[in-house]
């Protein structure tokens, strides 16, 4: 598991050219709101207060931190200070005052004002202790629940076997507080050694652990309650082979003599006891001690899983180490926290070092959090880093204090550190506020140590935007996921919305990124509709700040149309029965393709083209030609409107066409007025029927109006089609043998609308020289005109008949 | 404010600095709760006493709980007597009083600051029943000190010394046998170390009652104050605190 580790040196920036040994560390971290944490060393009050002594404090989760004279005595020697779960309220347990342990104040405190502005409240005060460590919790259910409940071990020194004892008060948030002492020495001891520490489950079970000075050797005893130190008597839960209370975890523990029997490096050892229990199950407990054996000093870390009735063989011994720590988190994972000497002689080093563990020290997690110089600086007094530092777990994360040489040297913090008094690390050198050189001292360092998170951090590119993409096709961007976290991030869902942004279909979740790790993901815009479109898509992981939405956009636009057509649709003349083929031009203004899925025609005169396969697609820019015929199969005028029907959200766009089928326009030359005639001569007149207009003339007929043997036509074309320009002659015979003049009607008939019906008047009269004419009886008329005919040597006007006019009486 | 109120406030103030009301300062306030007062952004212009550490800020912008906020608001050459309550990434103090920063009024704080820094050793020499120099020939652990209590243990010592001089009360007879806590712990490291060798200005008294009293036989003196003994440097000092005590104060500090 990858652990996100951040170390921090709390010297305060305006306490940039303090020199002091700030040994001793302990830290709270009020689980009720972790930006807020309290730390205390061996540090003096900043204006040397003749009254108060200071204690670090940060309420932004230990990322700077201020001294503030938070306790109402000084000096202060030893100190623990812890935080309620819930309440807010921070307590310690504070010795101050004279160097004398008959004097020696030995205070419980209480505040939750951290402003400097007012001290710690005194829950209680007595004399001639030691090493008060002090524990906390808010009772979190059931009877007792939202109380503050305080424990602090401690070795008292007004009894000659200076015992190791537990006050506490089971509602230390009120008002008037009122605290117990209980013993927890139950055995013939000489005396109990300086350390007693606590452990608290919610459910109520406190465990205690305390050396035990049995002579020759010393015993380390576990001692339990289970009503939160309220059962009676109290701390017997655990009854030893001896039937004493209190298991004996071993009997055969060598401690130094105090309080300088030992030096590890500068530092004294005295001996070291830690003690943690699982919050989520009050059985599972841990204690480690520290044990002088055969001139080495070594941890020794062991288990208990029946709620300290039995215990396991360590399982996990450090040798040269001492201040430990232990603690458990919401997983059950455990931390040890020591510090140890390294090196040879000539160049050893405090090495602090935080293992953690899910399983006993099979594996381990380590984390080195400094490797300082053990020879320098010199101390100035001892403990040279403190009688003990601490440890605690929220959640799941592990807070920590412990002290060391200050040397601004990455190297010796290998997992990172940062410093708030100046400092420069390039020349490896402290800085006062005017940049002067500081000597290098011993300061407190607090880390926190959580589980690495993943954290999701994204990139796409211009900002998710995939820009136009036309509708029925796609776009696919990669989108980058990053893990910018401190741990494994595990991605269990990748979801884009709405359906026009697709992303891939992963066969199974989740997929993971190890710390910087980054994957490209293909994101599709496939937009189903026109117009702008905005979408997110949302990524859901164990980023704690899941789920993380990356917006995306994208332009679907819409195809555009454009027809164009000569003359404005109008096609001109055409005659009937010919046609005129205009382009219609269908051109893709647009961005995307244009489909036309229909062209019709309003008009049967006006023709769209038959395709054989809709639709057409034209592409963006491109033009397509469409004929449209004018057939007109009348004549006259004639309109129409051809419609495109395509995808153009502006479709159906209809073009208005028009045209003209002019008919044939007869027109008949020549002369029809024969004029005189020599009788029983024929004469002739030709007569042109003519088409003078711009399209085809039908002359269906030319005949005369009525029969008659004098009138015969010659010649008659018709009916036949006259072209436009064309003319056909009818030669008309007038045959000089009537009496008396007659006109005679020539019937043209064609289809010219203006005149389908023309009637040319032919006239002529016969010239009677032969003087029969006056005298020329019905009776014998026909002879006379005989004999007239016969007289007639030659026609003057005219020509000689030929003809029968056998037939010519037929025809009257 | 007379000479003697300005005694009390620099014995009671540990920061004790030449400022005014910072009128443009324009960034946040630390919070306090409304009753410990009002706060006022202050530039500080000179420190006159304080610890080392806080020394090095004189030019810089402090923030005072007062409560006479617009007379500190609005002079801009006070002498502010304050303790400090919280430093970090800013400085915040409390006022205990201010005085406006006249030339006598400068000279009497200073004055003041002088005879506070002389004040212990002046009471030690006061309380003392017996000043003499000398070196010490021998020492060695007392009874308890073969099985001490705890890590704050003072591992009580008993030490001879020779005696060269008398500068107070009457040379015992015999050896001069002084109480000392040979402990480095916390508690006493500072507190005189009496080995053999160690030669210098003895400040004595008889062991008291209630602390080591039984350590050390009825005729034996402890020396336990860091102030218990100085070097032989400062035997002038210690010489003249000594007459001012017999003849009174020199004239300038009776004022």
């Amino acid at each position: 598991m990858t652990d996100s580790v951040s170390l921090i040196n709390i010297i305060p920036n305006l306490s940039s050219a303090e020199t002091n040994q700030d040994c001793e560390a302990n830290l709270a971290v009020n689980p009720a709101n972790t930006l807020e944490m309290v730390a205390t060393t061996f540090t003096p009050s900043p204006s040397a207060s003749p009254t108060n002594s200071p204690v670090f404090y940060s309420n932004d989760g230990g990322l700077t931190w201020a001294l503030k004279d938070l306790i109402a005595g000084t000096p202060v020697l030893d100190q623990t200070m812890r935080f309620a779960t819930t309440s807010g309220f921070l307590y310690g347990g504070v010795l101050w005052g004279s160097s004398n342990y008959a004097l020696m104040n030995f205070d419980i405190l209480r505040t939750n004002d951290f402003s400097g502005a007012t001290t710690m409240t005194v829950l209680a005060n007595r004399t001639n202790d030691d090493q008060p460590f002090v524990e906390a919790m808010t009772v979190p259910s059931g009877p007792g629940a939202g109380q503050d409940r305080i424990y602090v071990g401690s070795n008292n020194h007004a009894p000659g076997n200076i015992p190791s004892i537990l006050d506490l008060s089971l509602n230390a948030g009120v008002a008037a507080v009122t605290t117990s002492t209980i013993t927890l020495e139950n055995r013939s001891a000489s005396r109990d050694w300086p350390q007693t520490r606590t452990a608290i489950h919610p459910n109520g079970t406190i465990y205690a652990v305390y050396y035990s000075d049995i002579s020759p050797a010393w015993d380390v005893v576990v001692a339990r309650d289970d009503n939160w130190g309220s059962s009676a008597p109290p701390f017997q839960a655990l009854i030893d082979t001896d039937g004493k209370p209190g298991i004996r975890l071993s009997t055969t523990v060598n401690l130094p003599s105090l309080p300088s029997g030992l030096y590890i490096g500068q530092e004294r050892v005295n001996g070291d006891l830690a003690i943690a229990v699982d919050p989520n199950n009050s059985a599972i407990v841990y204690v480690c001690w520290g044990d002088f054996q055969g001139g080495t000093y070594t941890l020794y870390v062991v288990k208990s899983t029946n709620s300290g009735a039995n215990w396991s063989a360590p399982i996990r011994t450090i040798n040269n180490g001492t201040n430990p720590a232990l603690a458990v988190n919401s997983k059950s994972r455990l931390g040890f926290l020591y510090q140890l000497v390294t090196g040879p002689s000539s160049n050893q080093k405090w090495q602090t070092t935080l293992e953690l563990t899910t399983d006993d020290f099979a594996s381990i997690t380590s984390y080195i959090l400094a490797n300082t110089p053990a020879g320098s600086p010199g101390k100035a007094f001892d403990p040279y880093l403190g009688d003990y530092l601490s440890m605690s777990a929220v959640g799941q994360s592990f807070y920590g204090v412990f002290t060391a040489n200050n040397t601004p040297d990455k190297a010796n913090f290998p997992s990172g550190v940062t410093y708030q008094r100046n400092a420069n690390f390039a020349t490896k050198t402290l800085l006062d506020l005017s940049n002067n050189p500081v000597s290098v001292s011993i300061d407190p360092f607090v880390f926190k140590v959580a589980p690495g998170v993943g954290r999701v951090v994204t990139a796409i590119a211009d900002a998710g935007n995939f820009g136009r993409v036309c509708l029925g096709s796609f776009a696919d961007e990669e989108l980058t996921i990053d893990n910018g976290g401190s741990g494994e991030l595990l991605i269990t869902g990748i979801v884009a919305a709405p359906p026009d942004f697709q992303s891939p279909s992963v066969l199974s979740y989740p997929i993971k990124l190890g710390v910087g790790d980054a994957i490209d993901i293909p994101i599709r815009f496939a937009p189903t509709s026109l117009g702008p479109h905005a979408g997110a898509i949302t990524i859901t992981s164990n980023d704690p700040a899941s789920p993380h939405i990356v917006r995306v956009s994208g332009d679907a636009p819409a195809p555009r149309l454009s027809l164009a057509i000569a003359s404005s649709g109008n096609f001109g003349a055409v005659c009937v029965g010919s046609f005129v083929d205009e382009p219609l031009l269908l051109n893709n203004s647009g961005r995307c393709p244009v489909t036309v899925s229909a062209v019709t025609s309003s008009s049967s005169a006006f023709m769209a083209p038959e395709v054989l396969s809709l639709p057409l697609l034209i592409g963006p820019g491109d033009s397509l030609a469409l004929p449209i015929r004018f057939a007109p199969a009348g004549f006259g005028p004639a309109a129409g409107v051809i419609t495109v029907t395509s995808s153009d959200p502006a479709s159906p766009h209809n073009v208005r066409v028009s045209g003209d089928a002019p008919p044939g326009k007869l027109a008949v030359a020549g002369s029809t007025t024969f004029g005189g005639v020599n009788a029983c001569c024929c004469a002739d007149r030709i007569l042109s029927v003519c088409n003078v207009g711009d399209c085809a003339l039908n002359v269906t007929s030319v005949h005369f109006k009525r029969k008659s043997r004098h009138w015969k036509l010659l010649h008659n074309p018709f009916p036949a089609k006259l072209r436009p320009g064309s003319c056909l002659p009818v030669v008309i015979q007038y045959h000089a043998t009537e009496k008396v003049a007659r006109a005679c009607e020539l019937v043209i008939e064609s289809d010219d609308p203006a005149t389908p019906v023309k009637i040319v008047e032919a006239l002529a009269y016969t010239i009677w020289e032969c003087g029969c004419k006056e005298g020329c009886g019905k009776e014998d008329c026909d002879d006379c005109r005989k004999n007239c005919c016969d007289k007639h040597s030659s026609c003057r006007q005219g020509y000689p008949c030929c003809d029968d006019d056998d037939e010519d009486r037929k025809g009257e | 404010m007379d000479a003697e109120g300005i005694r009390r406030l620099v014995a009671a103030a540990g920061f004790i600095f030449r400022g005014g009301g910072e009128h443009h300062w324009k960034g946040e306030t630390p919070p306090i709760p409304p009753e410990a007062g009002e706060i006022v952004a202050v530039r500080i212009e000179h420190v006159l006493r304080s610890t080392p550490v806080l020394r090095g800020l004189a030019g810089r912008e402090a923030f005072v709980i007062t409560r006479r906020a617009d007379a500190v608001r609005q002079s801009r050459s006070l002498i502010l007597f304050t303790e400090c309550i919280s430093l970090g990434q800013q400085l915040l103090l409390r006022e205990i009083d201010h005085v406006e920063a006249s030339d006598q009024t400068s000279r009497e704080v200073a004055e003041a600051i002088g005879e506070e820094d002389e004040r212990p050793l002046r009471e030690r020499i006061a309380g003392a029943e017996l000043i003499v120099t000398g070196d010490v020939a021998e020492s060695e652990p007392t009874e308890s000190a073969r099985s001490p209590k705890g890590e704050h243990d003072p591992i009580l010592q008993l030490a001879r010394v020779v005696v060269k001089s008398v500068l107070k009360g009457r040379k015992p007879a015999g050896k001069l046998e002084v109480l000392f806590a040979s402990s480095i712990d916390i508690a006493w490291f500072k507190s005189p170390k009496l080995h053999p060798g160690a030669s210098g200005i003895f400040l004595l008294r008889r062991a008291r009652e209630n602390e080591f009293a039984d350590e050390a036989p009825p005729t034996a003196f402890q020396a336990t104050d860091p102030l218990d003994f100085l070097p032989m440097e400062r035997i002038a000092e210690v010489e003249g605190m000594l007459g001012e005590g017999r003849g009174g104060r020199r004239n300038d500090r009776q004022r």
